[in-house]
């Protein structure tokens, strides 16, 4: 017979679950019909030592059945595990070596090495998560913060599923509509007029673009977003950041031009992962190692989601605003004075009273001043509304994005052949078109390369 | 004419086709026109061979895409159709050109006639008789045993029933064992089947009244003519000149709906006593009735069935009340006062063989050298069974050369959307062709059908080399002018004040015909003007038909990129085969629902699998991941 599925899940995999050599405790996971006796195998205790979601203390052998570790084998039975099989997860010390070691000693129990990402296809393959939920796997895994786990969760739960399919669902029923009027005669079915079909296409539009508004948000909260900070040397860029993240991580001197290169500095705000660049002061110079640098932060301002744009109390007001009218990059920013500790109280109002756009930070990044409002207004510009009322569902996806893009040109564009009253079988067929890019997302006929594309994505081990 | 000739040496034949309705006369006419020398036609009426059963007419929304490709291939329909037609009339004018519908009116007793003279001067032999068994061994056809016990031999046969397989009439609570009204039922064959193995369903289907002419007040009626400019069905028809006869509208009324809905009872639909599963798109007054309960009147067409005749088809009264209700019930239509019957309406049941059971070329999977085709797979209507009939005939006389079957793709026709879908999808009503089932709609327009299979036609034996030249050179005329439209330039100067007279915007630089044929209100008749004295270089006599491909092509381009696009994406998964073998119980993931249907149906392809009802796209998604990863 050709039982293909059961070659599949004939094999026995094993892989580390969580990343090498980190952390003190690592997990192995073991999946397939052979993990009870690999769990045998590896601890030397009987089968019935083992129960469904029971954590069992054991020794583990290495493959000349000698103690190398006391850990924690704990057996899922199938089909109530993550794939589908039969699991073993075991718990050992991590480290470089030792996980190492008790994965050897499984596959001399039978078990080989998982490809990556074939935990969660064999998890697909078994019914137990959908084509978006196995990408939100994917996603999770490479997520930078507890935030964008979050989404990645909705995914999983089906909650974008559900609102994909209600689209579709929407979309169907024109389509239907006009479906049918090109194969019944007016006799046989009663005609909608083309004023409700454009009422009904416009709620999908509608639907769709709610969904897309929460891209961006949605994509700053998996990959973080870009702020770079910029102005000329030395006042104060490398500082400023110090005082941001609270920890002197990048090199503060009084020499103009100390900053080189750009430097990437991690940091969350409420959850929001921010990528903070701390570049190159802008300035005309021959310096070769500072051009470059001065190139290097250009690529990054033109990358940024926002640009900290820094000038110290040694620019006269009209400069300030001379420079910010005609920005040389494109990228939103916010200006910001640094040093305001040097100025008299009464400059310093003058500072401020200005009512030109947009609104100019004072800070002092040696006394700590202004940098709380400075983070704060950096957050409320990096997150849209929707982030702070918790949408019910954010897209992470360019691909899903790009769908429901696709998806919405089409059918806008039959909204114009309905008002012309043009061919009705081109408007179904663009119809169709709208409705083709949905089913992609929800991976009706699923492309093997973009499947393939998907597991090659995962880690070995999830 | 119809005499049998003698029967050949040890009763043995090329190909047995069982059934001349619509099906077994195309399945026949290919076999004898590839080269079968002799081709026997089995037929329990042999008077009524070509008969058409129902409606006096061919064609008709997505029928129409079906009988042009006939043609195309080389089969009769078309023709015939051209020939005996009294009313032509291409339908959906208003709904874009890919559904546009060639439909006639035909005098069905030239239809008969022309059919069985061709029949005559073929190859194949007509013989009057009952077909009770089929002959297998080792899963393969060798013959059939005729009521008397006589047996004919070949190595190829192909069952076109149609209705008649334990046809049961019913007209109110009458029942009649018939295959037709006036004809007998068969009896014997459907179990002959089972006992192969086969299984069998039960299906109805229902026909209206038969008026007579003179009881009809055709003053008060309103008279609907065909097309000033008819359209012929046949590629190869010249010369088209057919009659207009007219035919006249009546509507219902609140009285008439009254009659009806008090009598339901009366109705073996309604109470039960019917058992098979009728048509929804084709429903009966009775269930116009009950379903548009809101809708004050509905439109009866009276047609008569043959030039002049005093026979009339009540085209949307199918019914099987009680002949008096019937009788009540049409005279309170405005027109019908005085009218009297040749023949009341009746429903109709009868098996049919679920077409599951079926390889795309038509052959049982069960058993070699035996093909179905026509009612008898589940579909209703001539062209569904001519089609069908047509595809029968040329695989089962390739199978008996040895040659691999033909099967048309779903992008390459009707028929192949046709076949695919009743190898492939189970049919719980009986089957009708829509536009809406073709995906590749746009390019299987019924204007290029010639493109699409002439050449397959030619290929074997059905289109002949004179005719096939004809097509060929048309075919590149349209070519050439599309590329000639593609690449010569019209100035503003030329075409502004044209544009800006039709409300359009003026152009700026020199720009294609092509990209100014294709804005929504521009046609080609309106650019003639404009176009260079060449490009009209061809004297070819089918002039409007070429310019309207070239139109349509030109008009057509994008939204069949964006369609073509769509759909080769997912037809990736047709060139997917599934092994014959596949273990569907063993992929764990799969619902349980789709693993009985794939192992019931055991699609060839990925894409078949799709199209399954209650096989969902994840269970696409992970066999895709089966086949192809591992
Ligand atoms: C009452 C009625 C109403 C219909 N209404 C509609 C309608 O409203 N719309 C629509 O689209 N279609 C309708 N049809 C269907 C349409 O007529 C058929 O789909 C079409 O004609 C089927 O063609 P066929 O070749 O498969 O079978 P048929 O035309 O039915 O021909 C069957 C042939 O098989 C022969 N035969 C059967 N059994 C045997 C045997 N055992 N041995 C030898 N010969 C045998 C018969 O003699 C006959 O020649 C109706 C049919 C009927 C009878
Ligand atoms: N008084 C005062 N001095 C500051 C403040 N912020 C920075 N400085 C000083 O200004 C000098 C330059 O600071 P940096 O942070 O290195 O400036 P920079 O913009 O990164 O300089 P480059 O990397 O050389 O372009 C240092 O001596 C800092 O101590 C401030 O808020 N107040
Ligand atoms: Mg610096």
């Amino acid at each position: 017979m050709g039982a293909m599925p059961r070659s599949v899940m004939g094999s026995t995999i094993v892989a580390l679950a969580t990343p090498t050599g980190v952390g003190g405790i690592a997990v192995i996971r073991v999946s397939g019909v052979t993990a009870l006796k690999v769990a045998m195998k590896l601890t030397g205790k009987p089968i019935q030592s083992f129960k469904p979601r029971l954590a069992v203390h054991c020794p583990l052998l290495n493959k000349d059945q000698v103690e190398i570790d006391i850990g924690i084998v704990t057996y899922f039975k199938g089909p109530n595990s993550y794939t589908g099989e039969d699991i073993i997860e075991i718990s050992c010390h991590g480290g470089y070596v030792l996980p190492g070691r008790i994965i050897n000693s499984c596959m001399k129990a039978g078990c080989v090495p998982a490809a990556p990402g074939e935990f969660t296809k064999r998890a697909f393959l078994n019914g137990k998560i959908d084509l978006s939920q196995a990408e939100a796997v994917a996603e999770i895994i490479s997520s930078k913060s507890e935030l964008s786990q979050d989404i990645s969760y909705k995914y999983l739960s089906g909650k974008f599923s559900n609102l994909i399919n209600n689209m579709k669902d929407s979309l169907l029923s024109i389509i239907t509509l006009i479906e049918a009027e090109l194969d019944f005669s007016t006799d046989e079915i009663s005609t909608t007029p083309n004023k409700t079909k454009i009422r009904m296409i416009d709620k999908v539009i509608e639907k769709g673009n709610a969904l897309i508004s929460t891209y961006s948000t949605g994509r700053l909260l998996k990959e973080g977003a870009i702020v770079t900070i910029t102005g000329n040397p030395n006042v104060g860029k490398s500082s400023l950041l110090n005082a941001i993240i609270s920890e002197d991580r990048v090199i503060v001197t009084d020499i103009p031009g100390t900053t080189r290169d750009a430097i990437e500095v991690f940091y969350k705000i409420n959850g929001l992962p921010v990528r903070f660049v701390d570049t190159a002061g802008i300035r005309d110079s021959n310096d070769k190692i500072e051009i470059r640098g001065v190139e290097i932060s250009r690529e990054f301002i033109d990358r940024s989601d926002l640009v900290l744009w820094v000038f110290d109390v040694g620019f006269s007001l009209e400069e300030i605003e001379n420079q910010i009218s005609d920005p040389f990059f494109d990228a939103p920013f916010i200006p910001v004075l640094n040093k305001t500790d040097l100025l008299e109280p009464r400059d310093n109002t003058s500072y401020c009273s200005t009512n030109s756009l947009p609104h100019i930070y004072n800070t002092s990044a040696l006394k700590g001043m202004g940098i709380k409002e400075l983070i704060k207004r950096v957050y409320n510009t990096l997150v849209s509304d929707t982030l702070i009322t918790e949408p019910e569902m954010l897209l992470t996806n360019s691909r899903h994005r790009d769908a429901i893009e696709k998806c919405l040109e089409a059918i806008t564009e039959t909204k114009v052949l309905l008002v012309e009253n043009i061919e009705s079988d081109l408007i179904a067929s663009r119809l169709r078109d709208g409705l083709f890019e949905l089913d992609k997302i929800l991976g009706i006929t699923t492309a093997d390369d973009i499947l393939e594309n998907i597991f090659s994505k995962f880690c070995v081990g999830k | 004419m119809f005499h049998v000739k003698h029967l050949p040496k040890n009763n043995s034949f090329d190909v047995i086709v069982v059934g001349g309705g619509h099906a077994g006369l195309e399945a026949a006419l290919a076999c004898s026109r590839m080269g079968g020398s002799n081709v026997a036609l089995i037929s329990l009426d042999k008077r009524a061979i070509g008969r058409m059963s129902c409606n006096p007419a061919i064609g008709g929304l997505a029928k129409g895409h079906l009988v042009r490709e006939i043609d195309a291939l080389g089969g009769e329909m078309g023709r015939a159709a051209d020939i005996t037609g009294i009313q032509f009339k291409t339908l959906n004018k208003s709904k874009g050109r890919a559904v546009w519908s060639p439909r006639a009116q035909i005098d069905k007793k030239e239809y008969e006639r022309y059919i069985q003279q061709l029949v005559s001067f073929s190859n194949v032999m007509v013989i009057e008789a009952e077909v009770v068994k089929v002959l297998v061994k080792n899963y393969t056809f060798y013959g059939v045993i005729l009521r008397g016990g006589e047996k004919l031999f070949s190595r190829a046969a192909i069952l076109t029933c149609g209705t008649f397989l334990n046809g049961l009439i019913h007209i109110g609570r009458r029942k009649i064992r018939a295959g037709r009204m006036g004809e007998e039922a068969s009896a014997g064959l459907t179990e002959s089947l089972i006992s192969l193995g086969f299984t069998s369903g039960r299906l109805k289907t229902g026909t209206p009244p038969r008026l007579n002419r003179d009881s009809i007040n055709q003053e008060s009626l309103k008279k609907i003519f065909g097309d000033i400019k008819p359209t012929p069905f046949s590629f190869r028809t010249k010369n088209f000149t057919p009659p207009n006869e007219p035919c006249f509208l009546a509507t219902t009324n609140e009285e008439t709906h009254e009659i009806i809905r008090s009598s339901l009872h009366e109705s073996p639909i309604y109470s039960g006593e019917i058992k098979g599963i009728g048509p929804r798109y084709c429903p009966s007054i009775e269930d116009k009735v009950v379903r548009f309960s809101d809708k004050p009147s509905h439109q009866l067409f009276l047609e008569p069935e043959w030039m002049g005749a005093e026979q009339i088809y009540t085209n949307g009264f199918s019914t099987s009340l009680p002949e008096n209700i019937q009788l009540k019930a049409l005279r309170s239509v405005k027109g019908l006062e005085r009218v009297k019957f040749i023949r009341p309406g009746y429903a109709i049941e009868y098996d049919f063989f679920p077409p599951s059971q079926l390889k795309a070329s038509l052959e049982t999977k069960a058993v070699k050298g035996l093909f179905f085709s026509g009612q008898i797979n589940g579909t209703s209507g001539y062209e569904e069974a001519a089609a069908q009939g047509l595809m029968a005939g040329i695989n089962a006389f390739l199978f008996t050369k040895g040659k691999p079957p033909i099967i048309l793709r779903r992008d390459q026709a009707y028929i192949g959307v046709l076949i695919d879908d009743l190898v492939t999808k189970d049919t719980s009503e009986p089957y009708r062709m829509f536009t809406c089932r073709a995906e590749h709609r746009l390019v299987l327009r019924h204007t290029n059908a010639d493109r699409r299979l002439s050449e397959i036609g030619n290929s074997i034996g059905l289109i002949d080399d004179l005719d096939y030249k004809k097509t060929v050179k048309k075919l590149r005329v349209i070519d050439k002018m599309v590329s000639f439209f593609n690449s010569t330039n019209l100035t503003p100067d030329e075409i502004n004040e044209f544009l800006i007279m039709k409300g359009q915007s003026p152009i700026n630089e020199p720009t294609t015909i092509s990209k100014i044929l294709s804005r929504p209100t521009i046609y080609i008749k309106d650019l003639y003007n404009f176009l260079p004295k060449n490009a009209f270089y061809s004297d070819h006599q089918n002039i409007d038909d070429v310019m309207y491909e070239v139109e349509t092509t030109i008009k057509y381009k994008g939204y069949i990129q964006r369609q073509q696009s769509r759909l080769e994406f997912l037809s990736r998964n047709e060139s997917t085969g599934i092994p014959n073998d596949f273990d569907y119980t063993a992929a764990v993931g799969l619902s349980s629902e789709s693993k009985e249907k794939l192992s019931l149906i055991r699609p060839e392809t990925l894409g078949q699998a799709s199209r399954i009802s209650g096989v969902s796209p994840s269970d696409v998604a992970l066999l895709s991941v089966l086949l192809t990863a591992f």
